[in-house]
């Protein structure tokens, strides 16, 4: 039997015509992301929360625009759902932790135009203990681990949130992004990882999620001084968009090649972030156009929000960053260790990234 | 949408304008905070400037009136 209402857990699906008619139920229901779903059962929701070690009915909070709350029981029926195992769940439940952190914002990134979706960034001794890829093609099909968690969040916003197509998501074009976007970082790399910059141990395992476009690729080749793909990726950076106006942050993911690469050399992560803020960015006269035609400013008159109280406009050939701090440059390694390629992930700036603690 | 109910909340009356585009989102919202009562005044979308806007308020007007007496 399959219950419509709210906080009921489905059952009756012990026959293989009973699954692909819950299946099927499911798509009536537009209880999916388009995809079929695992159906849940009592059995495989319980072992979700069991996992977790948390009250079935802990709230978490209420998920924007439909304002569905999300109880552990609610986040582990999407995560069987979306065909996660239970050791996944302590991930899963802290990424939803920061996605409804109010810093974060999803009220903003659910009902926008932009095409921007909750990256879920994995570090720490958990991404190897439950196998998220943060190797060759980790922003691709093929783990369970990063595709399940990522489409776990994906549901909760659908299910929950009712960010259902030109209703609740209101995103004028969408993104392959907003299916699932979980990544491993950060683990063969030659610097602190990213957790560690907000106070965390490396022992800790941590999620952070962060506001982004879809992954931007960049093939450096060659060969010489890393100092090289670094400038490619910066150039990849330097044009005008959200970043450029609103600053925030930017997350860059860089392959293992590169950074042991740029650490043999002598470059820290604090020195990449610098060479990224000073060489990501955009002439102001193009910038003052945008600004301009986008949103009708007066450049002259200044504009405290808009625009980096810093800068100087009086200074010849003056260009404008894309963050406004060097730390505000997010700089990831994942990816092939046998192969130099870069990434970019364009923010929408109007949302904080947040990262949690994994606890179980 | 949400500066509508807040008003509601507060026990004073409010009318949500929403433009086509937004419609159901409007209605999603409406339902899931339980304010079914909450009048909804429909214009076109978009709302095309500053100019074309205050046409479309002018329009609107009445209906907003109505909405907020409880006609």
């Amino acid at each position: 039997m399959i219950h419509g209402s709210k906080g009921k857990i489905v059952s009756g699906v012990n026959t293989s015509q009973g699954v692909i008619d819950t299946i099927e139920q499911y798509y009536e229901n537009g209880w999916t992301d388009g995809f079929p779903i695992v159906p849940p059962t009592e059995v495989s929701v319980s072992n979700m929360i069991n996992a977790s070690g948390r009250d079935p009915y802990e709230v978490l909070g209420v998920v924007p625009p439909r304002n569905g709350v999300a109880t552990v029981e609610m986040v582990a029926t999407n995560a069987v759902m979306a065909g996660c195992k239970p050791e996944y769940m302590p991930v899963v439940l802290a990424a939803v932790e920061a996605l409804l952190d109010e810093e974060f914002d999803v009220q903003g990134l659910q009902a926008t135009s932009d095409p921007a979706a909750p990256m879920v960034i994995v570090c720490g001794p958990v991404v190897q203990e439950i196998g998220i890829n943060h190797g060759a093609s980790l922003f691709g099909p093929g783990t369970r681990a990063n595709a399940t968690i990522g489409r776990s969040l994906r549901l909760i916003l659908i299910n929950l949130g009712g960010g259902y197509p030109d209703s609740g998501d209101k995103s004028t074009l969408g993104s392959p992004a907003k299916y699932s976007y979980c990544v491993g970082v950060d683990i063969d790399t030659p610097w602190p990882s990213l957790h560690t910059e907000f106070g965390y141990s490396e022992s800790d395992s941590c999620v952070m999620v962060y506001a982004a476009d879809a992954p931007r690729g960049n093939n450096p080749g060659g060969s010489g001084s890393m100092e090289f793909p670094l400038w490619i990726l910066a150039d990849s950076m330097s044009n005008l968009n959200h970043n450029i106006i609103h600053g925030g942050h930017a997350v860059v993911v860089i392959s293992p090649l590169i950074a042991h690469g740029l650490a043999e050399e002598g470059w820290s992560k604090e020195e990449v972030q610098f060479y990224l803020y000073e060489n990501a960015r955009v002439p102001l006269d193009r910038v003052q156009r945008y600004k301009q035609l986008r949103y009708g400013r007066d450049q002259e008159a200044g504009d405290p929000y808009y625009w980096p109280k810093w800068l100087n406009v009086d200074e010849p050939d003056v260009s404008v960053p894309i963050v406004r701090d060097p730390r505000n440059m997010l700089v990831l390694v994942a990816g092939d260790p046998a192969r130099s390629r870069s990434a970019y992930c364009p923010a929408r700036p109007y949302n904080r990234p947040v990262i949690k603690k994994i606890t179980v | 949408m949400l500066d509508g109910i807040r008003f509601e909340e507060t026990g004073k009356p409010a009318v949500v304008v929403a433009t086509t585009s937004f419609v159901r989102l409007a209605y999603s919202i409406r339902r899931s905070m339980n304010l079914d009562d909450l009048p909804v005044v429909v214009i076109s979308h978009p709302l095309g400037g500053a100019d074309l806007a205050g046409e479309k308020a002018s329009e609107a007007a009445p209906e907003i009136i109505k909405a907020v007496i409880g006609m």
